[in-house]
């Protein structure tokens, strides 16, 4: 008997007027995740001052977390992570993990790393005088220590706004690299590998990206190399024309994305996973994600503010909290795990609401909702421009 | 409030039970009995790990709580609903019990505090202000409590005359206010059994207003408690105890080791704060020393995460221990999380180490009810004696080494 596919995909609703869909990700051991979904990050196998316990509780419910292999690697390094058979087991996390491949970390975090046709070059982050390599194989084997359920290919990572020829060499090695990620990897049957659409902000050179890619047997895609600093408007518009190119029946997972506005756009230009290390890193400076933006707890103005953080929400945090007492401990390491409670909820609460305008074929409401509250005055252009492409009008 | 006594043996401590308390008229209390001092996990974390409804009880040191004076003017409730524990008994203390307290900086007519974002200077009026809005089921009567082993006898004078200034107004604000919050007399002198009396002998002036006495004044916080020597303190304590009346609860407040809390508990101490836990886990260690008398194996007492020898152990803290640390994490997941400096590590440390420490006091209770007390005193003594100065260096201490040690508990 073969072994079941460690990713089923399956479309259960679609918005009428926009690319907004409703899917669901069937993970190995039959670990569920609904899509649209938002994955918290954390990084070094913890979410900051979560307990697991916390994040499965009914009410929270997160069913997927990311992992970072670069992090990992380092500590606990894969030694202990193969004794231990994976990062599932190390944090007792039964549900689905995801980790990228490394690169994008290594590249962002060590100034002296260099990419040439074998891998990222690069030196010790505790020896200078060690020089290693990541290769494409060397990450998925990494990746297969680690064992999350999806795993992310190398690839050639430039600055989103780099111009000129290096874009394309870079989206051509992305292609060369994904076909070594995939013949390297052991577990095929346990972990899928998303390859990821390169091509800088020229659409012809996305298009010609994703049409390679679409060609080889994978089980999801991702749409890299974006929220790098480019406008909006050439954001969302490579968005879209990837999510256009890319097919139908699997699941599209658009990396480092996560503040609300993009989220609710970019579900409509039809985008499936987001990641985002933003609601846990701002929740350390006691900033607290609500629909209208975010509050600053630091702030005076908090002092004597009896209201929960957000009254609408669930969260474990609003249930028992005022923003007076949070600000009042602000310097204690408990105000970071109160807050980043709020904000992970926050953004997995946004992601049911979704799920459910999607289930209702109520999209286009939800959305005109959410834009109004976020910005009663004038809504950015871009946004205008993006939901208008996808027939939602404001 | 009502404090009975239900067995009570010399030195072989005492069984009571705490009720009648205004504010919880269910919750029935029994002592010996645990504070959790500054309360760092959230009632979510709390929850899934203990019963709040039970015995559950919090020691809030004014350090971590004066700046919440003014919301909890307006809100009007009470701190123990603004912290999010209203159905756990409430102590307000004076004094952070688990960083050390810096020697010195005396003004007239107030008490150094010292708090995250600087010291500042406390007086009566502002205290029990504090006290007002806070509503904690009890508070300390505010004191000079800067007395140690060998001070000087200058400064245990000074440190007695102005307690009984401090604890005269305590008392006047508090009949003034008609307070519901149950006072606890402060008693300082240190170790000199004369400045002992005196101090009893003006707070029994009060006696009707009194609900019980904190023995306060062997050290100053922290690590020093750890440190105490501990035959001249329980001598003092003997005494203290005799003249003190039998039907108050009594409390001693720092990190005694727990050898050491035992020898307390059998002289006949009551209450005690968690500030011992504070600074095990602040030192990256899990309690695991065996209060088992049914079993009684030594080990050695408490494990440091950080070593090495633990990188690979994937068991946890403590072998048939039932708190969540144990029951779902390991030794490697919370040496790894201790190296990169993850949130997450001093939390699960903090869950284990209250929970052996909760279960160390339920065993007492059933130790001095079943008269076994003394076996059980052997037991803990015998690991924590033969673990010696590897366990707990004396440090000299400097100023220096109160900024390295406080800052580490950030
Ligand atoms: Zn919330
Ligand atoms: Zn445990």
């Amino acid at each position: 008997m073969t072994k079941p596919s460690p990713l089923t995909y399956k479309v259960l609703s679609k918005c009428s007027s926009s690319k907004a869909r409703r899917g669901l990700m069937i993970l190995r051991q039959n670990k569920p995740v609904e899509l649209p979904v938002f994955m918290p990050v954390g990084t070094q196998g913890t979410l900051k001052g979560i307990l697991v316990d916390q994040l499965k509780q009914d009410n929270m419910n997160c069913q997927i977390m990311l992992g970072n292999t670069y992090h990992l690697g380092l500590r606990p390094g894969p030694e202990i992570l193969k004794k231990v058979n994976g990062l599932h087991n190390f944090m007792n996390w039964d549900r689905a993990l995801l980790t990228d491949s490394g690169g994008f970390q290594m590249v962002s975090l060590l100034e002296l790393a260099e990419i040439t046709e074998e891998g990222v070059k690069f030196q010790s982050p505790f020896d200078s005088t060690k020089e290693s390599m990541l290769t494409p194989e060397e990450s998925i084997k990494l990746q297969n220590v680690i064992g999350a359920d999806i795993i992310m290919q190398l690839d050639d990572v430039v600055k989103t706004t780099t111009t000129g020829p290096r874009v394309e060499e870079a989206m051509l090695r992305t292609i060369r690299w994904i076909d070594r990620c995939l013949e390297a990897n052991e577990r095929n049957e346990d972990q899928s590998i998303f390859p990821i659409v390169q091509g800088g902000l020229q659409p012809e050179l996305r298009k010609q990206c994703a049409e390679a890619l679409t060609k080889r047997d994978v089980r999801g895609f991702a749409v890299g190399g974006l929220s790098g600093g480019e406008s909006k408007d050439e954001f969302w518009k490579i968005v879209s024309l990837s999510t256009d190119l890319l097919p139908e029946n699997k699941p599209r997972y658009l990396m480092g994305v996560g503040f609300a506005s993009d989220l609710i756009v970019c579900v409509a230009l039809g985008i499936d996973m987001f990641d985002c290390v933003f609601p846990t890193r701002t929740a350390r400076f006691g900033c607290a994600l609500v629909r209208k933006g975010q509050l600053n707890l630091r702030q005076q103005k908090y002092e004597c503010d009896l209201e929960p953080i957000d009254k609408r929400c669930k969260c474990s945090t609003c249930k028992t909290y005022t923003r007076a007492y949070i600000h009042s401990i602000i310097n204690e390491p408990l105000m970071c795990s109160l807050v980043s409670i709020h904000n992970v909820y926050f953004q997995l609460q946004l992601m049911r609401d979704i799920r459910e305008a999607i289930d209702q074929d109520k999209y286009p409401e939800f959305v005109k909702t959410y834009m109004d509250e976020l910005y009663p005055e004038n809504k950015p252009q871009w946004i205008v421009d993006a939901l208008n492409s996808v027939n939602i009008k404001l | 409030m009502k404090f009975v006594v239900e067995l009570s043996s010399k030195c072989s401590g005492r069984l009571g039970l705490l009720s009648n308390i205004e504010r919880l008229p269910e919750r029935c209390i029994n002592t010996p009995f645990l504070l959790f001092v500054n309360p760092n996990l959230s009632r979510e974390v709390l929850e899934l790990n203990f019963c709040l409804k039970s015995d559950f009880g919090v020691a809030l040191p004014i350090s971590k709580t004066e700046q919440m004076e003014e919301p909890l003017q307006l809100s009007k409730k009470g701190i123990s609903e603004f912290i999010g524990l209203s159905e756990c008994l409430t102590f307000l203390t004076f004094q952070n019990t688990s960083e050390l307290t810096r020697t010195g900086h005396h003004e007239k007519g107030s008490i150094p505090v010292f708090r995250t974002a600087g010291k500042i200077n406390l007086n009566t009026q502002r205290y029990m202000n504090i006290v007002e809005v806070s509503k904690p089921d009890f508070y300390l009567s505010l004191a000079d409590s800067d007395t140690w082993k060998d001070c000087p006898k200058r400064r245990l004078i000074k440190s007695n005359e102005r307690s009984q200034e401090f604890f005269e107004e305590c008392i006047s604000h508090h009949k003034k206010i008609n307070s519901k919050s149950k006072l606890i007399a402060t008693v300082e002198g240190g170790y000199n059994m004369h400045e002992r009396k005196k101090c009893i002998d003006y707070l029994k002036k009060e006696d009707e207003y009194i609900s019980g006495f904190l023995i306060d004044g062997f050290h100053r916080n922290g690590f020093e408690a750890t440190q105490v020597d501990v035959d001249a303190m329980t001598e003092i304590v003997e005494k203290t105890v005799e003249i003190l009346n039998n039907d108050k609860v009594r409390l001693m407040f720092g990190a005694y080791l727990p050898h050491v809390t035992l020898q307390l508990i059998s002289l006949g101490i009551d209450i005690f704060d968690s500030s011992f836990i504070q600074i095990v886990t602040n030192m990256n260690r899990a309690l695991v020393f065996n209060f088992d008398i049914n079993n009684p194996v030594k080990r050695f007492p408490e494990i440091d995460l950080t070593d090495e020898k633990y990188k690979e152990d994937f068991t946890g803290f403590l072998e048939n221990c039932d708190c969540l640390a144990c029951r779902q994490h390991t030794k490697a997941y919370v040496n790894h999380l201790l190296i990169t400096k993850e949130l997450l590590a001093p939390m699960l440390l903090t869950i284990h180490n209250l929970h052996h420490y909760k279960r160390f006091f339920e065993v007492i209770r059933e130790c001095i009810k079943n008269n076994k007390l003394p076996e059980l005193i052997k037991l803990v003594t015998d690991q924590y004696k033969e673990a010696g100065s590897l366990i707990y260096e004396q440090p000299e201490i400097t100023d220096k080494y109160i900024k390295k040690h406080n800052a580490s508990s950030k």
